[in-house]
C-alpha cells in the first residue's frame, strides 16, 4: 500500500503548481506596506494597482491563452462605461456597479471571442484591433449614451458596505482596488492551477494535439478570453470609480498598447509579471515625465527594449531562473 | 450482427492534380492487430490525417463503429474512441512527462473544463496515470519535461498518450522510428501488451516488427491499395518484394 502511496506523491510532484511562498509574502506585504509608507502617493498607487489587475487580466489571455491581442482596452474600456452608466442611472452602491463592469466585459469576450478565435496571429491582432477601435468610435459618436469625447463624469459612489466612504485622499480606493486585486489574483491562481488551466497550457503549446486528445479548443480558448474579459472589466470599473470619469481614452489604442508593455516588460507567462511590469512602467512613467516632461516616453521605450533584449522572460522570469540557478535546481 | 470499428470504403484524397489516397478500403475489427505498409511517400500518413480528420477526403466513407465520421471534427472522433500516436513526436514539450499522459487522462475523464481544484489531488487521476506510465515503462521520469527527455523515451509517452483516451481503435505512426535498436523491442514488448479488444493500426518501416506483430497486412502504394492479406501471403508476394521489400533489405 506504501508503494501506491509514494507513487502518487512523486506523481504529485511532477505537476507544475504554484505555491504559496515568500514571494506571495514580499509582493502582498509590500503592496500593503505602500499604503502606510507612502500617503500622499495614493492616487498613484491605486493606478498601479488597477493597472496591475488590468495587466493580470491581458496575461491570462497572451500568456496562458496564447491569445494575441492589441484591443484589450475593448474590455477595460467596457468595464469603465458600464460602471459609470451604472452609477449614474441605476445605482450609487460601488459593488454591483463593479459587478456589472466586469458581467459587461466579460459577454462582450463572449461573443467577440465566438467570432475572432477561430483565426491566430496576425489576423487575430488585427480583429481585436478593429473591435477596440469600433468601440472606441462608438464612445466619440453615441453621446446621448458616452458623453461623446467629454465621457461620463458627475456621478456619486456610496460608501462600500455601507461603510467605508471614499476619501479625497484615496485611502479608501486604495484598500478597495487591493482587496478586488487580491480576490482576481486569487481567481487567477486557482485558475492557472486547475485542470483547465493545464488544457490551456496544452492549448497554447500545441493546439492541434489538443484537439486529438478529444479536446473541443475553440470553446476552451473562448472560455479563457471571457474570463480574461471579466478581469480587464473589473480593472475598467475600478478605474470609473475611483476617477469619477469614464473617457475614450479607456476605449483606446494606446491603453491597449501600455497595457502589452506592461505585460511584456513583468513576464507575460507569470501571474506576478503583471505586477513588476505594471509598476515599473507606471512608476518610471512617472517619475520620468516629472524629470523631462518632453522627452519621458523615449526613456520608456529605452528601457522596454534593455528588458526585451536582456530578460526575454521578462522580469519575473527573470527572477525565477536567477533564484533556481542560485538554488541549483534545474529549471 | 457485429459493427466494425472502423470500416473505411473507396477513400479518395488529392493534393491539386495529385492522387495521395485512390480508392482505399480498409475493415479493422475488434482486437486487429493490423499493419499498413509502403514505400515512402505511399501515403500511409495522409491516410492516417483523413481517419482522424485532420484532412478530409474528395469522395468515399469512413465509419466508426457505423457512425460515418467523414464531417466529424477530430476531437469528436476522439470521443467515439479514434486515437493516434505521430511519426514525429508531437508532444507538450514544456510539460512534464505526467503532464502530459494527465492532460490526456483529464480530457478522457472530462475535467479538462473544470476551473477549480487541481488535477495532481484526485487520487484516481494520479492511479490512472502511474498505471498508464507503467506500462510504457516510464515512472521514474514521470517529472522529466519533454524537452529533457531522450527520443525514444519520447516516443513511449507518445503512446502512453494515446493510451489514456481509452480508444477502441488505436492506429500507430512509425512508433519505431528513430529509436534505436535495442529499444524497438521494447517498444514490441508494449504493444504486445495492448488489451486484446483493442483494433490497432501499425505503420511501420521495421519489417522485423511488423511480421511480429501484425495479424493483417495492407501494402500501400502511390496511394492505393497494392494488396491485403495475412502475413505469410504478404511475405511471400512477389509484386510486394517488388515495390517495397526487396528495396528495403537492400536499403
Amino acid at each position: 500500500m506504501t508503494g501506491a502511496h509514494d507513487q502518487r506523491r512523486q506523481l504529485k510532484n511532477a505537476f507544475h503548481a504554484h505555491q504559496f511562498g515568500w514571494l506571495d509574502i514580499v509582493i502582498w506585504g509590500s503592496a500593503l506596506a505602500a499604503w502606510f509608507l507612502f500617503p500622499t502617493y495614493l492616487t498613484l498607487g491605486t493606478y498601479v494597482l488597477i493597472m496591475i489587475l488590468f495587466a493580470l487580466s491581458l496575461n491570462l489571455a497572451v500568456g496562458y491563452g496564447g491569445i494575441e491581442t492589441l484591443g484589450h482596452a475593448a474590455f477595460f474600456g467596457t468595464g469603465s462605461y458600464a460602471a459609470a452608466l451604472y452609477a449614474l442611472h441605476v445605482s450609487e452602491e460601488p459593488l454591483s456597479g463593479l459587478f456589472v463592469a466586469g458581467a459587461a466585459a466579460g459577454i462582450l469576450g463572449l461573443i467577440s471571442g465566438i467570432f475572432i478565435l477561430r483565426t491566430r496571429g496576425l489576423a487575430l491582432v488585427m480583429l481585436t484591433l478593429a473591435i477596440a477601435s469600433m468601440l472606441h468610435e462608438f464612445a466619440i459618436t453615441a453621446k446621448v449614451i458616452t458623453g461623446g469625447d467629454d465621457g461620463l463624469s458627475g456621478y456619486r459612489l456610496s460608501p462600500i458596505l455601507g461603510m467605508f466612504r471614499f476619501d479625497l485622499a484615496g485611502k479608501t480606493g486604495y484598500l478597495y482596488c487591493l482587496a478586488v486585486l487580491a480576490l482576481a489574483f486569487l481567481y487567477s491562481r486557482v485558475l492557472t492551477n486547475s485542470p483547465f488551466g493545464l488544457t490551456a497550457a496544452g492549448i497554447r503549446e500545441n493546439p492541434l494535439r489538443t484537439r486529438l486528445l478529444g479536446i473541443p479548443t475553440a470553446r476552451r480558448t473562448v472560455l479563457l478570453y471571457a474570463q480574461s474579459a471579466i478581469l480587464a472589466g473589473l480593472a475598467g470599473g475600478l478605474s470609473a470609480q475611483i476617477v469619477r470619469i469614464a473617457s475614450v481614452d479607456s476605449l483606446s489604442f494606446v491603453m491597449s498598447g501600455n497595457v502589452l508593455i506592461m505585460s511584456v516588460l513583468g513576464g507575460v507567462n507569470r501571474l506576478y509579471g503583471a505586477f513588476l511590469g505594471a509598476t515599473l512602467y507606471v512608476v518610471f512613467s512617472d517619475r520620468a515625465a516629472a524629470i523631462d516632461p518632453y522627452n519621458w516616453l523615449l526613456a520608456t521605450g529605452i528601457l522596454l527594449i534593455l528588458v526585451v533584449r536582456y530578460m526575454p522572460d521578462g522580469l519575473m522570469g527573470f527572477i525565477e531562473t536567477r533564484i533556481l540557478k542560485s538554488r541549483g535546481e534545474p529549471k | 450482427m457485429n459493427v466494425l470499428p472502423l470500416n473505411v470504403v473507396g477513400l479518395n484524397k488529392s493534393f491539386g492534380g495529385v492522387h495521395v489516397t485512390r480508392n482505399v478500403n480498409l475493415q479493422l475489427a475488434a482486437g486487429s492487430r493490423h499493419a499498413l505498409i509502403g514505400p515512402n511517400g505511399a501515403g500511409k500518413t495522409t491516410l492516417l490525417n483523413l481517419l482522424t480528420g485532420l484532412l478530409s477526403p474528395a469522395s468515399g466513407k469512413i465509419y466508426v463503429f457505423g457512425t460515418e465520421v467523414n464531417r466529424m471534427a477530430p476531437e469528436r472522433r476522439v470521443k467515439l474512441g479514434l486515437a493516434r500516436t505521430f511519426q514525429i513526436n508531437s508532444l507538450f514539450l514544456n510539460m512534464t512527462v505526467a503532464e502530459n499522459v494527465g492532460l490526456a487522462v483529464s480530457a478522457a475523464a472530462g475535467f479538462d473544463a473544470k476551473l477549480w481544484g487541481r488535477l495532481q489531488c484526485k487520487p484516481e487521476i494520479l492511479d490512472r496515470i502511474s498505471e498508464l506510465l507503467t506500462k510504457v515503462r516510464l515512472v521514474d521520469v514521470a517529472h522529466y519535461r519533454i524537452r529533457d527527455l531522450a527520443y525514444g523515451y519520447r516516443r513511449l509517452v507518445e503512446i502512453a498518450v494515446a493510451l489514456a483516451l481509452n480508444p477502441k481503435i488505436l492506429m500507430l505512426d512509425e512508433p519505431a522510428a528513430g529509436v534505436p535498436a535495442r529499444d524497438t523491442e521494447l517498444i514490441l514488448q508494449i504493444l504486445e501488451e495492448l488489451p486484446s479488444d483493442l483494433a490497432v493500426l501499425l505503420i511501420e518501416h521495421d519489417m522485423n516488427m511488423v511480421f511480429r506483430f501484425a495479424s493483417r497486412i495492407t501494402v500501400l502504394v502511390d496511394g492505393a491499395v497494392l494488396t491485403e492479406g495475412s502475413v505469410n501471403s504478404i511475405r511471400s508476394d512477389e509484386r510486394v518484394h517488388q515495390v517495397y521489400l526487396g528495396k528495403r533489405s537492400h536499403g
